[in-house]
């Protein structure tokens, strides 16, 4: 019971020039999982998605849905549904026409579909809005008759398009809490498109991260952030520090390295295989700097350039000596002084936080 | 480039799982092959070979050898060049001087406009003849005229001028329509006068409006049959015409092809420029609602200037059709206007077959054309298939070809087996439906590319295959363009002449013929009675379908359905 993805390519020519927009995606979605496609706009996480539904015919690849390869078959019969970033609902039928639509087209006989309709609107939070025509209904309201025309059809694999980038920012928070209490209620296998990361580390199980239509890091939200496999994810998720430096030592998954000018060392954890000598780069995020010592055994120091005071937190950008510079974020401000411009800081960071990367 | 074929090879093997899909498509090339290509090839064979059968040009040379023949070319384009630039110049100024101006009553010169579409095209000579002519209302009843020049081109020129500018009317209106006032209000901010303004922004940006617009004339102008007969006269002689008098005069097939080809190619040519050139050339400018316009464009002696134009165009338009009604109920238009129903009851005594024909080949085709319309439409717009454009580009083509070319085309290519339908309802009915399916098409497809595709797309992936996603969802969504390509194509039919005077017969006649053939002979009281007939149908229809369609479908829903 499971979505497979092999090797699939997907190229696409516009007056005779080639792009490729998927490049051999090869994945296994287990049965009851949450899977994000993330990455920026024109990565070929959609076109990836509309392969999987059956809009668009791999170049080459199959796709494979519980051990049957459905290359081949139209969407219709895939047995897979889609809650698309438009809604696109029908707006010539009600709430309940809607989600009853693909019921009619199974000949579902009309008990049946009444049982079907009144657990579904209740699962989403409809109740006693069945009569309504899309266009009387909130922009969350029809994203949720969106989702439950979809789980309606108790589909193998259920597919999300991007399905909040419509909503507000608050009601975006809200609706997907609700898509992730929802597909875990009824323990359905999903693959979810979005361009937005804290969407994408909150509700999935795994995050696969694309860029030009290559997977750059398959990997659980945690991994993905802690963990990052190169540059591009590092960069991409979260706001990150680059210290590029060369490699002096490796000791098991400890790794020294010193960071160019400076004449800084810092110890960190190995993120991917490292010889002596070769250039390296420590990844390493503005929390995980801190105005006080106590266990932290790395160290910068530089001027304080700029800060902004955000109320839960202050942001500051920091000049090392040779010029580079370095962000840093401390929290509860209230407890702390905030920083004085122009201040000679050091600030100081652990070995699990410096995450060691081939440059 | 192994990819390349895996791809195509998974797309066929797509398209073969679908057979409705595929039959669809391959039944609509066959058509559209059989019922607009093959007559139109049958046209050039016909041209170009003689009696044995061998290829032979004399049909050109002998045309064209011929002076009066000649002249026939050169004043089908100069009529068309000039109903185009009038035509357009009169649009022009009605759709700029209601959009940008706050003259008063704005809705009756918007009616004015828009009413010509709804009446049969050549009614307008055949009042121009009663307003100018011989017995002419004006021209000798009131100045004692008696041999004004209405026969020519000025006569026929303001002929289709009168009923080929609503045309232009209602494409400028889009078009002016559509150019956010803010942008002459920066002119003006950056130091432009009105006429500064008007020169340097409004004027440019309605360039390929204007040029569209004026192809589009050409083509009407090219094709029109009806003004031509009554208005031409024997000393300017008009292509559309010479072709019908040819064969059906001379019985010279031949030659009629011959000119009919002749007639064919400035239409073509024009097609393809508004098709593929100036049709690209179209600035993008509406982006969510118009700004209010403070109507500041004009001062006021050109706002009355342009008042009075319009003012004066309207009350000619309305005399025009004012005048087919007076003669109606006259009993001798011009000798003894004593008013009378004597016509009506000629009408009904001579011509009640005429018009029971005309409604059953109306009734039959219209819808046959709308829903052919909109499922080619449909796949278009939605569907990847081989051969896709040369659907397109056929199934539009019909609105290029001259109604006398596709009618001799229809009677070389009906006339034998295996397709024997002269003489039949089926051959009038089949011309209806190909000849005014582009329209559907066109409204189709203009309405579906503002359908989010993900609509259809939630219904395939609910379980729906092509042919329901196409009737349950799709053609839901695009009522409004199924009903507005039904009543063009039943005003058409209703009002056609040109291709269908070839196809009449002693069993299916149609109304139109019966008032070119009772204008012909004289009785204009009669031809004029048979117009308000024709007329009072078509209103009746469009009447009974607005009153069924307020209870039935709310159009209003079309507003929703763009994307999110």
């Amino acid at each position: 019971m499971s979505l497979i993805l092999k090797n699939v390519r997907k190229v696409f020519t516009s007056y005779g020039v080639e792009t490729v927009a998927v490049d051999n995606f090869d994945q296994v979605i287990e049965k009851g999982q949450l899977v994000t496609l993330l990455g920026p706009s024109g990565c070929g996480k959609t076109t990836t998605l509309r392969i999987i539904a059956g809009f668009e015919v791999p170049t080459s690849g199959r796709v494979l849905l519980d051990e049957r390869d459905v290359t081949n078959l139209p969407p219709n019969r895939r047995n897979i549904s889609m809650v698309f970033q438009s809604y696109a609902l029908f707006p010539h039928l009600t709430v309940e026409e809607n989600i009853a639509f693909g019921l009619k087209l199974k000949r579902l006989d009309r008990s049946e579909m009444r049982r079907k309709i009144i657990e579904m609107t209740d699962l989403v939070g409809l109740k006693g809005l069945e009569k309504r025509r899309p266009d009387q209904l909130s922009g969350g309201q029809q994203q949720r008759v969106a989702l439950a025309r979809s789980l309606v059809m108790e589909p193998s694999v259920l597919l999300f398009d991007e399905p909040l980038s419509n909503l507000d920012a608050k009601l975006r928070e809200t609706m997907r809490l609700e898509i992730r209490r929802i597909q875990q209620e009824v323990n359905i296998t999903s693959v979810y498109v979005t361009h937005d990361q804290v969407e994408a580390m909150s509700i999935s199980d795994v995050i696969v991260v694309m860029n030009q239509g290559k997977v750059m890091q398959i990997g659980s939200p945690f991994d993905i952030y802690a963990r990052p496999e190169n540059s591009f994810v590092a960069d991409f998720i979260g706001r990150v520090n680059f210290i590029d430096g060369t490699v002096e030592s490796v000791d098991g998954d400890t790794v020294v390295v010193s960071a160019g000018t400076t004449g800084n060392r810092i110890i960190g954890k190995k993120g991917t295989e490292l010889a002596i000598g070769e250039p390296a780069r420590v990844v390493l995020r503005p929390e995980s700097l801190s105005d006080r010592k106590e266990e932290r055994i790395n160290s910068l120091s530089g001027k304080v350039l700029k800060y902004v005071f955000l109320g839960s937190n202050v942001e500051y950008e920091l000049e090392l000596s040779d010029g580079r510079k370095i962000n840093a974020v401390t929290f509860n401000p209230i407890e702390r002084k905030l920083p004085v411009v122009g201040r000679e800081t050091e600030l100081y960071f652990s070995r699990e936080s410096a995450w060691v990367i081939r440059a | 480039m192994a990819f390349r074929s895996e791809e195509t090879k998974n797309r066929l093997l797509n398209l073969l799982k679908d057979p409705v899909l595929l039959i669809t498509i391959i039944i609509i090339f066959a058509a559209l092959a059989i019922f607009i290509i093959y007559p139109i090839f049958k046209v050039f064979s016909a041209s170009l070979t003689n009696r044995s059968g061998q290829f032979d040009l004399s049909a050109y040379t002998k045309a064209f050898s011929n002076r009066y023949m000649r002249q026939g070319f050169f004043n089908s384009l100069l009529v068309a060049g000039l109903t185009a630039f009038f035509g357009m110049l009169i649009g022009y100024i009605f759709a700029y001087t209601i959009n940008r101006t706050d003259i008063p009553f704005k809705g009756f010169f918007r009616t004015v406009a828009i009413l010509p579409i709804v009446f049969p095209p050549f009614i307008g000579a055949l009042s121009i003849i009663m307003l100018f002519g011989f017995n002419g209302l004006i021209t000798a009843g009131i100045f004692g005229i008696r041999n004004f020049p209405v026969y020519g081109l000025w006569g026929l020129m303001m002929a289709q001028v009168v009923c080929f500018f609503p045309v232009a009317f209602i494409t400028l209106d889009g078009v002016i329509g559509t150019i956010s006032p803010t942008l002459e209000d920066a002119a003006f901010n950056l130091g432009a006068n009105r006429w500064q303004a008007f020169r340097k922004v409004i004027l440019p940006m309605s360039i390929p409006g204007i040029a569209s617009t004026m192809l589009v004339l050409f083509i009407e102008s090219l094709a029109d049959f009806g003004n031509p007969l009554i208005l031409a006269g024997s000393k300017f002689p008009v292509l559309s015409v010479q072709a019908y008098l040819q064969i059906t005069g001379m019985y010279d097939t031949r030659g009629g092809a011959a000119l009919a080809v002749w007639l064919l190619f400035p239409s073509i040519v024009a097609f393809i420029i508004q098709k593929y050139w100036v049709g690209k050339k179209k600035y993008v400018t509406v982006t969510g609602k118009p700004t209010t316009s403070v109507l500041k464009s004009v001062n006021r002696p050109v706002k009355w200037l342009l008042f009075s134009l319009c003012m004066l165009m309207a009350a000619f338009t309305l005399t025009i059709y004012a005048t087919i009604f007076w003669g109606a109920f006259v009993k001798a238009w011009g000798m003894n206007n004593t008013l009378t129903l004597e016509n009506f009851r000629y009408v009904f005594d001579v011509g009640l077959e005429a018009i029971k024909d005309t409604l059953i080949i109306a009734f039959t085709s219209t819808p046959i054309s709308a829903l052919l319309g909109m499922v080619i439409a449909f796949l278009l717009v939605r569907k990847l298939f081989p051969g896709r454009k040369l659907m397109e580009f056929t199934s539009l083509l019909s609105f290029a070809v001259p109604g006398t070319v596709i009618g001799i085309g229809y009677i070389l290519a009906f006339n034998t087996k295996p397709f024997l339908l002269t003489g039949t309802l089926a051959i009038l009915v089949l011309n209806f439906v190909f000849r005014y399916v582009p329209v559907g098409i066109q409204s189709g497809v203009a309405l579906l590319n503002q359908v989010d595709p993900a609509i259809e797309e939630a219904a395939y992936t609910l379980g729906a295959d092509n042919r329901q996603v196409f009737t349950r969802v799709t053609l839901p969504l695009i009522v409004p363009a199924f009903f507005s390509a039904l009543v063009f194509a039943f005003v058409r039919a209703m009002t056609a002449i040109s291709a269908a005077i070839f196809l009449v017969s002693a069993r299916w006649n149609l109304i139109t013929v019966q008032i070119l053939s009772q204008s012909d002979s004289g009785r204009l009281s009669e031809a004029c009675a048979f117009s308000v007939i024709l007329i009072a149908m078509i209103m009746a229809f469009i009447l009974v379908l607005k009153i069924f369609l307020k209870n039935k479908v709310s159009l209003s829903g079309s507003e929703s359905m763009g994307q999110g």
